[in-house]
This record gives C-alpha cells, structure tokens and sequence, in this order.
C-alpha cells in the first residue's frame, strides 16, 4: 500500500469517526427542536421517537400565550 | 513654558478621557466588592436597614460550623474544575485536529459542536434532564442496557459526572475553534521538513505542534479554569445542587446563603474566601504555563 493510499484511508477513517461523534453530539439539540413539534401524547410515551405527525399547537401557544 | 503647559493640557485630556471608564467600573466591580467586603464583617439578612458589626465572625462561623457547606462546595468544585479543564481540553484538541484535516464535511463539523455553546446553559440543563430523565430510560426499554438504568441525578457520585458531562458538552465548541485558530497558525513548511526528515505522525504533534500550540494550550486552559470555578446556571438546571448538597458548587452555596437563607453577610464572608482562594489558584495556573512557555 502506498503512502497516498495510506493517507487517503486515513482521512476516509477520520472523517467517518467524526461524523459519528458529531451525530451523537448534536443529537439532544435535534431532540428538543423534535419534541416541541411533537403531539403532547407522543412526548410522554415515546420521547426519542420520531413525531407521527407535526403539531405546531406548542409553539403557537407559546408565541401566543 | 509653553511646552510644560501642553503636557498639563494633555495630562488633563488623559484624565477626562478615563474618567467616564473609571467611574463606569467603580460602580459596577470595585465599589460593591468594597462593600460586599464590608458586609462578610456584618450580621444582616439584606433587607434591614442596620448590618450589625461581629468581626470576624462569618468567616469563624465558615470555617468551625459543622452544618456549613462551603468546604464541601469548594471540594466539590475543585473536583468539577480539575475533571472540566483536563477532559474539555483532550476532547477538544482531538476534535480540533480531527477538524482541520482536509475532509468533505469539516466546516459543517465545526459548526455542528460549536452549536451546543450558543445556547443559553438553562436550556442546556433542560435538555439533558430530560434525556437523563426520560431519554435514557426509553433508551433501557428498548436496549435493556444496564448503564441505561442508572439514577444519572438521583445518585450523588453519578450527578457530579453527570453534570460535568453537561459542562463540557456545551462549552467544548468553544475550545475547539481556540484550537483550530491555533493549529492553523502552525507554518505547514515546519512540519513538511519533519516528515521529510523521517518523523512519525506521534512525533510530529508531541514534538513540533505541542509546542507551538502552548499559547493557544495556555488560553484554553484558563479560559476553562475560570469558567469551570464560576460554575453556577447548569447546576441549577440540572440538580438545583442535589441530592442532598452533593453537587452544590461554591457560586451555588453563596447564591444560596445570600438570597435564599437570608444569610448576606455570610454570603458576602463566603465569596470572600472564594475570591482569594480563585486568585491564588490562577496565579498558580498562570505561573505554571508561562514557566513552560519560556522553555520553549
């Protein structure tokens, strides 16, 4: 295996690792910005599944209220 | 004669020109430090008229009361500012030198871990009480991992790791781009000459980058020093200082002693001791990196 060959893996592994980790990273922001369109249903049964459907009552009430 | 009288002229421009910063700063940092100074040698609870003169008393009080919390709260925080400074600043120079190599998807990496710090610490707090909370035992129904169960802020040595992890996750961004600033200065022709020369990939950054980070290591250091010891709203978020007071820090012991206990002139004694313990503990950190700065 050459050097470029090695180098080029070598940046593919890091890159991989990385966005792994960056993933995992910004995972619990991607879960507030998911429940808050969440129905209030689904939060309370399953808080990291995805929402069944969007509901926007939440932040209409908020921007209202 | 005239000369001597544009040197008062200017010297009376100078003064004029400060004055407005001076006064500004006297308000707002060295008068209230005086007083709260003042304060830790009285007995009030903030809201009568007359602080009742007792000495030292506070600072007795502080130190032989046995259901004072401050020592515990300032073990607690050295605990918090040794782990915060030395994981944030490994993590963070991992992810800075895995984000300065040359891949598709860096610049949009750096943006995804500086996310987390530009978001208000009560959110932060919010957030991962609810994953330590909900998240996790969701995530052990469907796993049946055992780490998945544990009582992440229920049990007072899991809390401590708990909220240090919450720390770090939100001000990490923070030092990677002090990092990436730094390894971007780094000239790339030094570390070509190494290569050429035989030098090991581990060699090059112990022996070439390393060093020629120090100043950006230094900053970093104490960037994370300072804010690990003023550690205050993610606590508060998290644990409000619980279970018990096992994750109470000292900026949490002080709030609670003035505002809630009543207590101002003890807090006042508290953030006293405080103040020169975090002076002495920065001139210490500071000593130590510029001695291995002049080495260089």
């Amino acid at each position: 295996m050459t050097r470029s060959t090695k180098r080029r893996l070598g940046l593919i592994l890091i890159e991989i690792i990385v966005v792994i980790v960056g993933i995992i990273y910004i995972y619990p922001v991607f879960l507030m910005f998911m429940n808050s369109v969440k129905p209030f249903r689904e939060v309370v049964t399953d808080v990291i599944a995805l929402p069944t459907r969007l509901a926007w009552e939440t932040t209409a009430t908020s921007l209202t209220r | 004669m005239k000369q001597l009288g544009m040197k008062k002229q200017e010297h009376i421009e100078n003064v004029l020109f400060t004055l407005p910063s001076v006064i500004l700063v006297s308000i707002t940092i060295y008068i209230p430090f005086v007083l709260s100074a003042y304060y830790s040698l009285t007995k009030w609870n903030g809201i009568s008229k007359e602080p009742v003169f007792i000495g030292f008393g506070n600072f007795i009080n502080i130190f032989t009361n046995a259901g004072s919390n401050f020592l515990n709260s300032i073990i607690f925080t050295t605990k918090y500012t040794l782990l915060f400074m030395v994981v944030a600043n490994i993590v963070a120079l991992a992810l800075a030198v895995a984000l300065t190599q040359k891949f598709r998807l860096a610049n949009l990496m750096r943006g995804v871990f500086f996310v987390p710090y530009i978001m208000s610490m009560t959110i932060v707090g919010f957030i991962w009480k609810f994953i330590f909370s909900q998240g996790f035992a969701r995530l052990f129904e469907m796993t049946n991992w055992d780490a998945l169960n544990l009582s992440w802020l229920g049990n007072p040595n899991l809390a401590f790791y708990s909220v240090a992890f919450v720390g770090i996750w939100q001000s990490i961004g923070f030092y990677i781009v002090l990092y990436i600033a730094g390894l971007q200065a780094i000239p790339r022709d030094i570390l070509e000459a190494a290569t050429v020369d035989g030098a090991s990939g581990f060699k090059c950054f112990f022996s070439i980058v390393i060093p020629m980070l120090w100043p950006s290591i230094t900053t970093c250091m104490f960037m994370s020093l300072t804010n690990s010891l003023k550690v205050f709203d993610i606590i508060l978020a998290l644990t409000s200082g619980g279970p018990g007071k096992a994750t109470t820090s000292v900026t949490l012991e002080i709030y609670r002693e003035a505002f809630q206990n009543n207590n101002y002139g003890l807090g006042s004694a508290e953030s006293i001791i405080y103040f020169i313990f975090v002076l002495l503990l920065t001139q210490l950190v500071l000593k130590g990196f510029s001695k291995k700065d002049v080495g260089l």
